[in-house]
């Protein structure tokens, strides 16, 4: 035991460097680790694509998020292209159809796009159950409603705080893809109902 | 006369190295398995856990380098030493003790010894041979003729011849 404690004492003249760099690397390494283990599960965070000229991303997202953290939202987020952009179609077609959970698209990019692809027909039982407005005005393509008229051209809507509308109608839609939609969707998992909740908030139901 | 039982030797410390590494593998499952039962259970604010996993961390990490560049190495070097002397060839000479130090003043391959100086002779000439003794003998005289057996300059064993 001595003899080993009088070689520890020699090779720390070398060895000292690895007494910092050691501790410094596995801490980062456990801090990404927890990160990891503590990332939102996909049912936990929502994602919003928005076609606009502007975003105040933080605020908006916060102000979601605070609405529904009780009920397990964790992580919101946005995805913002304008879309006179040139990447725009692209960049809806590829992120937006993807990843995100909720549309705010204008009419000119809805009548671009082909929203049976990818965005949630709105049956009577679903309009019944989420649509907020008693005169509720949709975006329709061969008789199947695929958005809810959330601002109409020129008139004023709370979003306006967060989002720079282009002068058009907006639609909110939702991925009929995402796990966030109870059942409405692909998916069969009537507890994870987030983007549905967050779909009645932003029509403007609990302002 | 033995000075050291090599085969013994080789043995007790290869039992030892053995433990050695048994006290660590344990010590560093129990480690990781703690650790990563803290980052799945920790709450959702988990700078506490983060913070003392760290701190536990760091104290893991500096014990076991001061395992590895301590009592391990001396274990190891002694384990490559006998290993090796019980596998190697053994020189035999015969030799007139000169002096015999006493104490850890130096190192043979990384083990401490003293130093047994002796002299030779050959076509007429007296030449100066050194060894390392990793154990006393105390039965050993200054101006004693002996038949000494060693590996890589390390007494081993002897007879007194006058």
């Amino acid at each position: 035991m001595k003899e080993g404690h009088i070689l520890f004492k020699k090779n720390l003249a070398y060895d000292w460097p690895l007494y910092l760099v050691l501790p410094v690397v596995f801490g980062f390494t456990l801090s990404y680790l927890f990160s990891v283990a503590h990332q939102p599960s996909v049912y936990e965070k929502i994602n919003i694509f928005v076609a606009s000229a502007s975003l105040k991303s933080d605020g908006f997202c916060q102000d979601i998020q605070k609405h529904f953290k009780d009920e397990g939202l964790k992580e919101v987020t946005t995805v913002q292209c304008n879309p006179s952009d040139k990447v725009f179609s692209e960049k809806l077609q590829v992120v937006g159809y993807g990843g995100s959970d909720l549309f705010l698209l204008p009419r000119s990019a809805l009548d671009a796009i082909a929203p049976s692809d990818v965005m949630l027909p709105f049956s009577s039982d679903f309009s019944s159950a989420y649509v907020v407005e008693k005169t509720p005005r949709y975006y329709a393509r061969d008789n199947v409603n695929f958005g809810i008229e959330i601002r109409e051209k020129g008139a004023a809507c709370w979003l306006e705080n967060y989002v720079g509308f282009l002068d058009e109608d907006y639609f909110l839609c939702l991925n009929s893809i995402s796990k966030n939609i109870g059942r409405s969707g692909l998916y069969d998992n009537p507890e994870y109902d987030l983007a549905l909740k967050s779909f009645v908030y932003l029509q403007g139901d609990e302002q | 006369m033995n000075v050291i039982n090599v085969k013994a030797e080789a043995k007790k410390y290869q039992t030892l190295q053995k433990r050695y590494w048994m006290i660590f593998a344990f010590g560093l499952v129990l480690f990781l398995g703690t650790l990563a039962l803290v980052i799945v259970y920790s709450p959702a604010n988990y700078a506490l856990a983060l913070w003392l996993s760290v701190l536990f961390s760091t104290l893991f990490i500096w014990g076991f380098l001061y395992f590895f560049s301590g009592p391990h190495q001396a274990v190891a070097k002694r384990v490559h030493f006998y290993t090796r002397a019980l596998q190697g060839l053994k020189s035999e000479e015969e030799l007139t003790l000169d002096s015999i130090g006493v104490g850890e003043s130096v190192s043979k391959d990384g083990i401490p010894a003293s130093l047994l100086t002796a002299s030779f002779q050959e076509n007429g000439k007296s030449y100066e041979r050194v060894l390392y003794l990793f154990a006393p003998a105390p039965e050993l005289k200054v101006g004693e003729r002996i038949r000494a057996t060693s590996f890589a300059s390390v007494l081993l064993s002897y007879e007194v011849l006058s």
